[in-house]
């Protein structure tokens, strides 16, 4: 359990492989947080967003139609998604798409692979300075 | 040259207007036939530079090499998927393992526990082992899509090398400028950053 996490918050997994939505939904699953969406890219993750209330985004960066950092600045700029905090989780981790990602408003960043630890580390990171 | 004459018109003793005009066009047609030479000159060095290899690696070995890649997706993805359903049921034996251990510890709260129910527990327990054996052996052996994928990858690593080659002598043909190879320290360099790095990255960036 992550502290300061409410365990039934919705979540969004946006990632085109299906094999790493189900290593970060096990993850997620250890952290004894099982209400999980998949979304394969981020046109379909907008969809479901728009459809549906989520707490927490968790998304790749290499997609197809939408890249990640793509799909992260449409929902900041939306009104209605904007606080919604959002996890990077990708391989994609030199500098400039650090700097980016940070510039368009994400929460954190983890870069894969990854362990069910450092997913915890940032959750907490995430949610204790949104509870702050 | 057109000199003028005492009544102020045009000779055209030298050479006519008409004689410019042709000799013109001669000289347009001549440059036009010199660069078209050129060009065909060009073709031509440009196709007699290719190995009849590039013909087929560009008819079959590139279609071929990307058949290779895309089963070597779903290969890793398959066997990827194979291992969370192994892992699954490891823990569906692991949760009945737990179940006899307290089934166990509650007959062994209500007294001495009798030789039946020993050799009883014994079995089952001795039955859930060669289960969790039977999906270890399982899982080493899904590893097995790694040695053939392994193999596919080689092959496409050998057909891009050679297409460089191929990429690096018509370039050269064409004269084009290459600046040369990035060495394996600047490719390094390149490379993405860990996560230690990148909290630290976060954090000046104040994440």
């Amino acid at each position: 359990m992550v502290a300061n996490v409410d365990p039934n918050i919705k979540i969004l997994v946006v990632d085109d492989f299906a094999t790493m939505r189900q290593i970060v939904k096990k993850s997620l699953g250890a952290l004894g947080l099982h209400n999980v969406t998949e979304a394969v890219d981020g046109v379909d993750a907008l969809a479901k967003l728009e459809k549906d209330q989520f707490n927490f985004i968790i998304s790749d960066w290499n997609m197809p139609n939408m890249m990640g950092i793509d799909f992260l600045k449409a929902v900041r700029s939306s009104d209605k998604l904007k606080a919604i905090p959002f996890l990077m989780v990708t391989a994609e981790a030199k500098r400039e798409n650090v700097i980016e990602a940070a510039k368009a408003g994400v929460s954190q960043y983890i870069v894969k692979p990854f362990t069910v630890e450092s997913l915890e580390e940032k959750l907490n990171a995430i949610f204790n300075r949104k509870s702050a | 040259m057109s000199p003028h004459n005492g009544n102020g018109t045009h000779t055209t003793s030298l050479v006519t207007v008409e004689d410019l005009s042709a000799a013109l066009a001669e000289l347009l047609a001549t440059e036009s036939a010199h660069r078209l030479t050129l060009l065909r000159e060009t073709l031509l060095g440009i196709r007699s530079g290719f190995d009849p290899a590039a013909v087929g690696m560009s008819s079959t070995n590139i279609p071929d090499a990307i058949l290779k890649l895309s089963s070597v997706l779903n290969d890793s993805s398959e066997a990827s998927h194979k291992v969370f359903d192994l892992v699954d049921s490891q823990h569906k034996v692991i949760k009945q393992g737990e179940k006899h251990l307290a089934d166990l510890e509650q007959l062994a709260q209500q007294g001495p526990i009798s030789p039946d129910a020993a050799l009883a527990f014994v079995a089952k327990y001795r039955a859930l082992n060669h289960a969790m054996q039977a999906v270890s052996h399982d899982i080493v052996v899904s590893q097995e899509f790694q040695d053939l994928c392994g193999q596919k990858v080689k092959k496409v690593m050998r057909l891009v090398c050679d297409v460089e080659v191929y990429l690096r002598a018509l370039l050269e043909q064409l004269k084009v400028a290459m600046p040369n190879p990035k060495s394996a320290a600047e490719l390094e360099a390149e490379q993405n950053v860990d996560q230690e790095s990148t909290d630290a990255l976060l954090k000046e960036l104040g994440l």
